[in-house]
């Protein structure tokens, strides 16, 4: 079905994290955050404490959206690797799937060489969790049924209206 | 597509505002951004065009905190109204979980809204997604209408734009999203929307906050029953556990992994053993992630230079610290390292005439006792550093700086 919400589990969240770890780990890197093409955060590793990654998550998902748009126009499907680099900080963004990027933020410590070649394995082995966890589903003794407690909250945020 | 993160108990959706030129989408996401305390929202991000329209998308998190054991989050989302932007309004609604449809209600702009609704149905259809027809309807996307700018003066009967564009009778708001009416309403009936075509989806989402396993006793934590992860492992976990899991990695992974790639690998510097014990962290230990080119001078003689990064170390231990530097003298000597610190607290010391407050770091590895390493708690954050080198002692300071004393 069109639209099916992405199941994150304890299995997948941890070998993430640990693709995410050992990628940081071998190319020295800052941070890395797998991103949906949504715009989502899926998951995040290492300084990101004084990085917005909400917004950083939903522009990147937007650059890679018009990246993929500018691509078509010239006949290829996609351009995998899309990077940007700054007077100390760089990000470099890999495809996973179709759906999903690698992104990962490193300064002068490291290479735009290692970062390229560790996030590339890195990929390699998240793609695979990623297409497990499409095809998830939830059993269906479990409801989320939370409608009126969201809209309870949505009025507590806006009392001050 | 919404996110649903069993392990850290999240759920995430995708809302966006759609709708022609000038409707008001923009607006409304200012007036939420205004209006929610900034605890529970983010930054307002707009690409907009140097006249404000919006360029590609405006975007503005809301954190509603956690609602019966889910932190749930919500992305807003506005395309760009002009109809020469379709390229990029487009893009926007990839994954999109429940929209919000703005119309403006005044009468000369009724067929641009009609047009912009086809837009918006065409657009779907390339991503393979419809609207919702009712309220039953789990196939389609959930949207709501908003009839927004009704304190105009030359506003359209409400029934005749119900029946111009809302055929299905999906649920819709009147609203003057300047003055904020409407905009709570509004994004209440679309969050409950969504929030029931997640329960009602036929492939069975959802689930109720499970009986929480953090809550074990200590020395069955201690147990590394929790190793393995099992398939279909729906229980809630948190990011310490998680940590503590993948620091008990067997080390042959990450080795076979080096190995494999000799030609790649550079020396590195001794890297700190992972943190073991977990000691309270003390109050007040600062963020930090300070990157800095300088200085360093051995024994008050020869300059050198140096490039020093000093961050809060990923998970574990609260006040450890990770300093990795590089320091070259007349570029021949050199030396790489990287040591593990601990926050000892702050410190009042003079520098340059002034005291001020510089936090204090000492070798936690107990490969260096003699470094000590002060950052001043100032705008951009100076960082200091003083061992015992080969050839007597180091002082890396800032660029332009002289040493601590």
């Amino acid at each position: 079905m069109a639209n099916q919400p992405l199941i994150l589990t304890k299995t997948e969240i941890t070998q993430i994290h640990r693709a995410l770890l050992q990628m940081l780990k071998q190319s020295e890197a800052k941070c890395a955050m797998l991103v949906d093409a949504d715009g989502k955060c899926l998951a995040k590793k290492g300084f990101t404490s004084n990085i917005d990654t909400d917004a950083l998550a939903a522009l990147i998902a937007g650059s890679f959206s018009s990246t993929r748009a500018m691509a078509k126009l010239v006949g290829e499907t996609d351009f995998s690797v899309l990077f940007h680099q700054g007077t100390r900080d760089h990000i470099h963004n890999i495809l996973v799937d179709t759906n999903t990027i690698l992104t990962v933020i490193f300064d002068d410590r490291t290479t735009i060489g290692m970062v390229r070649l560790y996030s590339k394995e890195s990929a390699k082995a998240l793609k695979e969790t990623i297409e497990v966890a499409r095809t998830k589903k939830m059993p269906m003794d479990k409801k989320l049924a939370i409608e009126k407690d969201v809209e309870d909250q949505l009025d507590n945020l806006f009392k001050e209206e | 597509m919404a996110t649903l993160n069993y392990a850290f108990k999240e759920l995430s959706c995708k809302i966006v505002y759609y709708g022609c030129g000038l409707c008001g989408k923009t607006t409304n996401l200012i007036h939420i951004h205004k209006t929610v305390p900034q605890k529970f929202r983010g930054e307002l991000v707009s690409l907009a065009t140097e006249q404000d329209r919006t360029l590609f998308f405006d975007f503005l998190p809301l954190d509603l905190g956690e609602v019966k054991g889910f932190k749930t989050k919500f992305q807003l989302y506005t395309v760009p109204g002009q109809v020469y932007y379709n390229a990029t309004r487009k893009l926007v609604l990839r994954g999109v979980d429940g929209l919000v449809f703005v119309a403006d209600s005044q009468k000369d702009r009724l067929q641009e809204n009609i047009d912009s609704l086809e837009n918006l149905k065409q657009n779907l259809a390339e991503y393979g997604y419809r609207l919702q027809t009712g309220p039953s309807d789990f196939e389609g996307i959930p949207w709501v209408i908003q009839y927004n700018k009704r304190d105009m003066p030359q506003v359209s009967e409400l029934e005749d734009m119900q029946v111009a564009m809302n055929p299905n009778r999906v649920p819709h708001f009147e609203a003057v999203a300047v003055n904020g009416n409407g905009v709570k309403d509004t994004l209440k009936g679309i969050s409950s929307l969504v929030i029931k075509k997640l329960n009602a989806d036929p492939t069975g989402v959802g689930g109720t906050a499970e009986p929480k396993k953090e809550s074990k006793p200590v020395a069955a934590a201690a147990t590394p029953s929790s190793k393995a992860p099992v398939a279909e492992d729906y229980s809630a976990m948190n990011e310490d556990d998680l940590e503590k899991e993948l620091a008990e990695e067997p080390k042959s992974k990450s080795g076979a992994a080096a190995s494999s790639t000799p030609a790649m690998s550079r020396p590195k510097p001794a890297a700190p053993a992972p943190v073991a014990e977990a000691p309270a962290a003390h109050a007040g230990m600062p963020v930090l992630n300070v990157v800095q080119k300088g200085g360093a001078r051995v024994r008050g003689l020869g300059f050198g230079s140096s490039n020093l990064t000093l961050a809060n170390m990923a998970g574990g231990d609260a006040d450890l610290y990770q300093l990795t530097g590089k320091v070259s003298f007349l570029g021949i000597f050199g030396s790489t390292w990287s040591r593990r610190l601990r926050f000892t607290g702050t410190e009042e010391k003079a520098y340059g005439g002034v005291v001020s407050k510089f936090f204090k770091f000492l070798s936690d590895d107990g490969t260096d006792p003699s470094l000590e390493v002060y950052v001043k708690d100032d705008f951009d954050k100076p960082l200091f550093v003083n061992y015992l080198g080969k050839f007597g002692e180091v002082k890396i300071v800032p660029p332009g700086k002289a040493p601590l004393a």
